[in-house]
């Protein structure tokens, strides 16, 4: 019989009279699932109780078979990289990733860490504080960290959020990886075409409550009827604009100081087209985030249509 | 799926591999030298006292009652905010979502923040012993012995507060010994045995109590004990939901 990586059942869970998931009942026996939803909708805490943080308020949750928030057993086969970019600053990554192998019984700690780091990318940095740092660059040590025991199931709490494009493929091609390597990755993010590079099963998570499951491609028509918003912080915005305006996937564009909004219809295009810009007129290019409040409207339109 | 070994370090392991990322982290923190600064606080009015041409039993008691208030602030600034501060710099999770049982983090933790503590005060101890021209072996064995457990219980006492009281451990520690434990301590009745500092100057063989050692040694192994205890509790049902 086939073991299930993540079992839940009923699970709930409270902080206090706000509900912070209710009644899921989700099991994954294999490959990569993106966790989708907006900010505040719940992956988080979803996350947090199958790697053991959390303990449900209601039903259960179990990992290869076991409760990960009392056994050992189950969080020998779990990797987690938090959503935050704290880490031990004051550690080389090579100390970081030592520790973390260390703790998780690794025979030769120091080789395993070294490798992790090179598989990553990150073997001319092993030697430097974590502080030292970009933020890209704080989230592959961490992914080191996830490899580093080769466990069975890697949990990534929005792994690309933040970090320029360059980076941002990086780690996509290193969850691919993962994904090749035979473990299950359960990988969250609020911005849908992020997790449309990585994989095609999804689960929706809305308001604590699971909204949709199963292929990406269900949704996506309904998603492409909503803009995608992508901030770009750069040193010229309205001469990035008047460089991109000719696009036909763009819909619309704002302005703030220092940034640009803009809206797009194809946001791998955008993405592509707004780098490229920026390098062909030299436009110093800070950061690209996504606001991403089309999800949100879609979601609300999905559970206005349900009520 | 593929069934493979998965890995586990052992109780032990676990406790070394923690204490070994706390002394890494000590020893490129500030921490540790403001300890240090004042761990040898204690030497400055013997100093003042051997000037003083005062007598020799006086100054080393002078020197035990000193350096029995500073290991509590020396222990307190190195075990309090062990716990608290993985929760306030969100480093938790790294620790917890590993396969070791959670009073491990504890252990490694008070470990390395109690053995750093009991070397500098005995530094201090070895060169307030030169300075005051006490040189009896018995003398100088018994105080470093009663700071020793002062300290591994003042840790344990100070670890637990902050783990109650995660938002301000140092402080919270910090008063609770100022307050607290020097005001029982210097009361003149049978309470004052629930003082760390009165039970360390009774063990280094000075103050009221300093013929009855076994039940100062009893009651610092009882706060020990007691004090552990309500950690571990916490710790093992506590849930880290910090974050979105």
């Amino acid at each position: 019989m086939s073991e299930l990586a993540i079992e839940a059942d009923g699970l709930s869970k409270w902080y206090g009279p706000v509900l912070g998931v209710s009644e899921i009942s989700w099991s994954v026996g294999g490959g990569v699932v993106g966790l989708l939803g907006p900010n505040g909708a719940g992956k988080s805490t979803f996350m947090k109780m199958v790697v053991g943080l959390m303990r449900p308020s209601r039903g259960t949750i179990k990992i290869f078979g076991d409760d990960p928030f009392t056994s050992t057993k189950a969080r020998s086969r779990i990797a987690y990289a938090p959503e935050h970019e704290m880490v031990y600053g004051e550690l080389l990554a090579i100390e970081f990733v030592t520790s973390m192998a260390q703790l998780s019984g690794v025979p030769k700690p120091r080789q395993a860490a070294e490798k992790a780091l090179v598989e990553m990318g990150l073997e001319k940095s092993m030697g430097r504080m974590l502080k030292e740092f970009s933020k890209g660059m704080r989230q592959r040590a961490k992914l080191a960290t996830c490899i580093v025991h080769n466990p069975d199931l890697v949990v990534l709490d929005e792994p690309l959020t933040g970090i320029d494009p360059l980076e941002r493929r990086r780690i996509v091609e290193r969850v691919r990886q993962m994904a090749k390597d035979g473990k299950t990755v359960l990988i969250s993010s609020h911005v849908l075409h992020e997790v449309e590079a990585i994989t095609e099963e999804i689960m929706v998570i809305y308001r604590g409550q699971v909204l949709a499951e199963g292929n990406l491609r269900k949704i996506r028509t309904l998603v492409d009827k909503h803009p995608h918003r992508i901030r770009v912080e750069c040193g010229e915005p309205r001469g990035l604009a008047k460089a991109m305006a000719s696009a036909e996937h763009i819909v619309n564009m704002e302005f703030g100081k220092g940034h640009l909004i803009v809206e797009t219809k194809s946001p791998n295009l955008c993405y592509d087209l707004i780098t490229t810009t920026c390098l062909d007129h030299k436009i110093s290019l800070r950061s690209l985030s996504s606001p991403d409040n089309n999800l949100g409207a879609l979601f609300d339109t999905l559970t206005g249509d349900r009520a | 799926m593929s069934q493979k070994t998965a890995y586990a370090p052992s109780s032990v392991g676990a406790v070394m591999a923690i204490a070994q990322l706390t002394l890494t982290r000590f020893l490129r923190s500030k921490v540790i030298f403001v300890a240090g600064i004042l761990a040898m606080l204690p030497l400055i009015p013997l100093l003042v006292a051997t000037n003083q041409d005062t007598e020799i039993a006086e100054n080393w008691r002078g020197l035990i009652g000193v350096s029995a208030l500073v290991q509590l602030l020396v222990a307190s600034l190195l075990t309090a905010p062990v716990i608290a501060e993985e929760i306030d710099d969100k480093t938790y999770a790294y620790l917890w979502s590993r396969p070791i049982p959670r009073w491990s983090i504890l252990a490694g933790k008070l470990l390395v923040g109690s053995l750093v503590a009991i070397v500098m005060i005995g530094i201090s101890l070895g060169l307030g012993s030169k300075i005051a021209n006490v040189s009896d072996v018995a003398t100088i064995a018994k105080a470093v012995g009663g700071m020793a457990l002062g300290v591994i219980a003042t840790g344990c006492i100070a670890s637990a507060l902050g783990t109650l009281l995660p938002k301000h451990p140092l402080a919270v520690s910090v008063s609770y010994f100022l307050v607290l434990d020097f005001g029982i301590g210097v009361m003149p009745f049978a309470a004052a045995r629930m003082s760390v500092m009165h039970n360390v100057i009774a063990i280094s063989g000075v103050g009221p109590d300093a013929n009855t050692i076994v039940t100062s040694i009893l009651w610092l192994v009882g706060l020990s004990v007691f004090w552990t205890t309500i950690t571990l509790r916490r710790l093992v049902r506590k849930e880290l939901s910090t974050g979105s």
